[in-house]
């Protein structure tokens, strides 16, 4: 073979990675030639050690136990996926919509096909005809509901408890598809969750949680997303995930504490807004703005600490999450000048908008882990379930749960 | 070319070289030195630059990254790839994109609108409407304080305001408004309300007389079914166009709905607005009426701190409504 340096790997054993430095997930090939399989490959030129800044306990803790650092690096960028974006909506209006399906697996493969970790790409398998399928589903369970919440608004409500009520079925099996469609190093996640744990944790549990004014719901979210997170798998290797109920209703009574001075600050804000009324009457059309931003950057500030949160308690193949860096306010600040932005440019900027928040997400995670990324192993497929396997396949449900 | 073998059955990287030559797929270990050859398998799409995959029967993989070289190997560039990436047909696309969905929204929708609104059949609409105000009597109002007699003098005037020939069967209610306060509004079917609050506020009866016609003429012109048919609409354009269902929760999304929502409905009071000024003058009374209600009606509802939902209800600046009927006023002012 053309010169490289070249050495048989097959015979060293996992004991024998020892790796002290944080190190981008892209040297760790190159650096250390006895502990990893050669991937000079790529032909890219050696690139600077960079020095990651996590907090000095971290480092000694990297030290101690002699963990590996991984980072996830994101290479999508605005303008490429501006052309996938835009040239995709054009298909889908000269295909009066047939086109969505394939427009939505491009979009969502492009993403996925620039998030590397460890060295390696993630994929996104899903074929785009399961997704119509899927589509045609909520739209046969959808359209019923809209029709009559304008004709007859009790039949309405009636059918509405129905969709609350096969919920939970909706929940298991997009997620199912989701993950069973999603793959790193070939080797596909799974998501294990089945339907009649679902009902307990999507309709049982928020039940109950009603009966106790409310006091359980912090409970019965930090059990739906341990749910979730724990029947989540890398092949053979399940997320662990043990969160902290102080976390959950900490962050509950924030919530309540924003909303109350936000309520006081509408009313106030109400006065200004009335007083405008004569004078500049084309920025009525925007009133709903600052509502608006307001609403995104509460939603997206406790979604991303949930995030964090979990992904902070959670292990998977003795592999730790470090998510410090992630900070829910700029996370929520991000989203909502995305928000801007793309109302300024009717819609147009929201592929700048998808990368960009995108970006700051997987930007900020690392991965701590005890052995090299190559030392997984895979699934026997004794576990997964044919038909379940055939059933996740079918319909990507994509109805925003 | 070179490319990452991955089994499959572990995470474990081994790299290749792949050589294509006869429609099969020659892959040298580069550790092991171990070759094969594989004459089934499948080639993943291109799509901007992410990694190209060789997919095997048996599950096992190649990942290259180098796209250029397995596109020389195939002869071709995917077309999708091809339009996503020109330069031009960017250009086009977003040209086209914007200049349909503007056209759709302008003109397509309300066309379409208009088309099916009249579809709609009276019955259904009166179905439609007996819930709403079985509720409101509930839940929000009270019995009407006025007299017998006002009561019955204001509704011979409201059956004058009426068309001659209306496909609709009106029929006047009067309520205490409770929080509501002032206020009149019409469901689709022709029933209309007149709260006592606003009696109280009128300084005569071609004030009332004024609010009525306008509410009248929101029924004529089937405001709500339009409203309603419109915003189903914009909903599926945007469905459609961003490809979710769960667009809804992405409110970054929803904003240009709201929008022409917003914009549809201050369209809808203007009607409404003509509509009454018609009629007012038909009966001849001017529309310096119609003027003060309204001045009145905006004062008081910033006064009723509880009315701030009414904020969010798309009425559009009155003062610009306003202006309009006065000038109509100075008009008939000069004819006269």
């Amino acid at each position: 073979m053309p010169g490289k340096n070249v050495q048989d790997k097959n015979d060293i054993a996992p004991v024998d990675l020892v790796q002290s430095r944080d190190v981008m997930s892209d040297d760790s090939f190159r650096e250390n030639p006895p502990s990893r399989e050669d991937s000079s490959f790529r032909d890219e030129p050696l690139q600077n050690v960079e020095n990651t800044e996590p907090s000095l306990d971290a480092d000694s803790q990297v030290q101690a136990q002699k963990l590996i650092r991984y980072r996830f690096k994101f290479h999508g960028n605005a303008r490429e996926f501006f052309g996938i974006w835009i040239v995709n909506i054009l298909l889908t209006i000269v295909t009066l919509g047939a086109y969505s399906a394939w427009a939505k697996v491009r979009q969502t493969r492009y993403l996925y096909g620039n998030l590397e970790f460890a060295d390696s790409r993630f994929q996104y398998l899903a074929e785009p005809k399961a997704i119509l399928r899927g589509r045609l589903i909520a739209l046969i369970l959808l359209a019923p509901y809209i029709y009559f919440s304008y004709v007859d608004p009790q039949l309405a409500g009636v059918i509405f408890i129905g969709l609350l009520l096969i919920a939970p079925i909706l929940i298991v099996l997009a997620n199912r598809f989701r993950f069973h469609n999603t793959a790193y190093r070939n080797i596909r996640f799974r998501f294990s969750g089945t339907i009649g744990e679902a009902y307990m944790y999507y309709t049982v549990l928020p039940v109950f949680a009603v009966f106790t004014f409310g006091l359980a719901i912090p409970a019965v979210i930090k059990a739906q997303r341990e749910f979730k997170m724990n029947n989540t798998a890398w092949g053979a290797n399940y997320f662990s995930t043990q969160a902290s109920y102080g976390f959950f209703y900490s962050l509950m009574f924030l919530l309540l504490a924003v909303m109350l001075i936000s309520g006081l600050a509408l009313a106030l804000g109400f006065g200004f807004l009335a007083g405008m009324n004569g004078a500049l009457e084309f920025l009525q059309l925007f009133s709903f703005v600052p509502g608006m931003l307001f609403y995104v950057f509460i939603l997206h500030y406790f979604n991303s600490s949930v995030f964090q949160h979990m992904l902070e308690r959670s292990e998977i193949a003795g592999a730790k999450f470090e998510t410090f860096q992630i900070k829910p306010g700029t996370y929520a600040n991000i989203q909502a000048t995305n928000l801007l932005a793309i109302i300024f440019t009717a819609g147009l900027a929201y592929p700048w908008a998808k990368i960009r928040s995108l970006t700051y997400l997987t930007e900020n995670i690392s991965v701590l882990s005890k052995v090299g990324m190559e030392h997984i192993v895979q699934a026997d497929t004794e576990e997964s379930n044919a038909i379940s396997e055939e059933v996740a396949n079918m319909y990507e449900l994509d109805l925003g749960l | 070319m070179k490319g990452i073998y991955w089994n499959g059955q572990n995470s474990r990287p081994q790299p290749v070289d792949v050589y294509f030559g006869e429609g099969a797929l020659n892959v040298q270990f580069e550790n092991s030195g171990h070759t094969a050859n594989y004459a089934e398998y499948k080639i993943s799409e291109r799509i901007a630059n992410i990694p190209r995959y060789f997919n095997f029967p048996d599950g096992a993989q190649i990942e290259v990254m180098d796209n250029e070289a397995v596109d020389q190997m195939l002869e071709n560039h995917d077309l999708s790839f091809k339009l996503e990436t020109e330069k031009q047909t960017i250009v086009l696309a977003t040209l086209f994109v914007v200049i349909v969905s503007a056209l759709i929204l302008v003109v397509g929708l309300p066309r379409l609108t208009d088309v099916l609104a009249p579809q709609v059949p009276v019955s259904l609409l009166s179905r439609v409407s007996e819930p709403v105000i079985a509720t409101l009597d509930e839940e929000v109002f009270g019995e009407s304080q006025l007299s017998e007699e006002e009561q019955e003098k204001i509704t011979d005037a409201f059956v004058q305001l009426q068309l001659q020939e209306s496909e609709f069967t009106y029929r006047l209610l009067f309520r205490d408004g409770g929080k509501i306060g002032a206020n009149a509004f019409a469901l689709p079917d022709g029933t209309v309300v007149l709260t006592d609050q606003l009696y109280d506020l009128a300084d005569n009866y071609e004030q009332i007389y004024a609010v009525l016609a306008h509410e009248i003429g929101h029924v004529e012109h089937r405001h709500t079914v339009k409203s309603v048919i419109k915003q189903a609409g914009v909903a599926s354009l945007f469905a459609g166009l961003f490809g979710d269902v769960s667009f809804i929760s992405d409110l970054v999304i929803a904003a240009p709905m709201m929008m022409t929502q917003m914009a549809n409905s201050r369209q809808m009071e203007e009607e409404a607005d003509s509509y009454s000024h018609e009629v007012m003058a038909y009966h001849k009374f001017s529309p310096e009426h119609f003027a003060n209600i309204m001045e009145k009606l905006d004062e008081s509802s910033l006064d009723e701190s509880e009315n701030w939902a009414s904020f969010f209800s798309s009425h559009p600046a009155t003062s610009e409504r306003v202006e309009k009927a006065r000038q109509l006023a100075k008009q008939v002012r000069l004819e006269n």
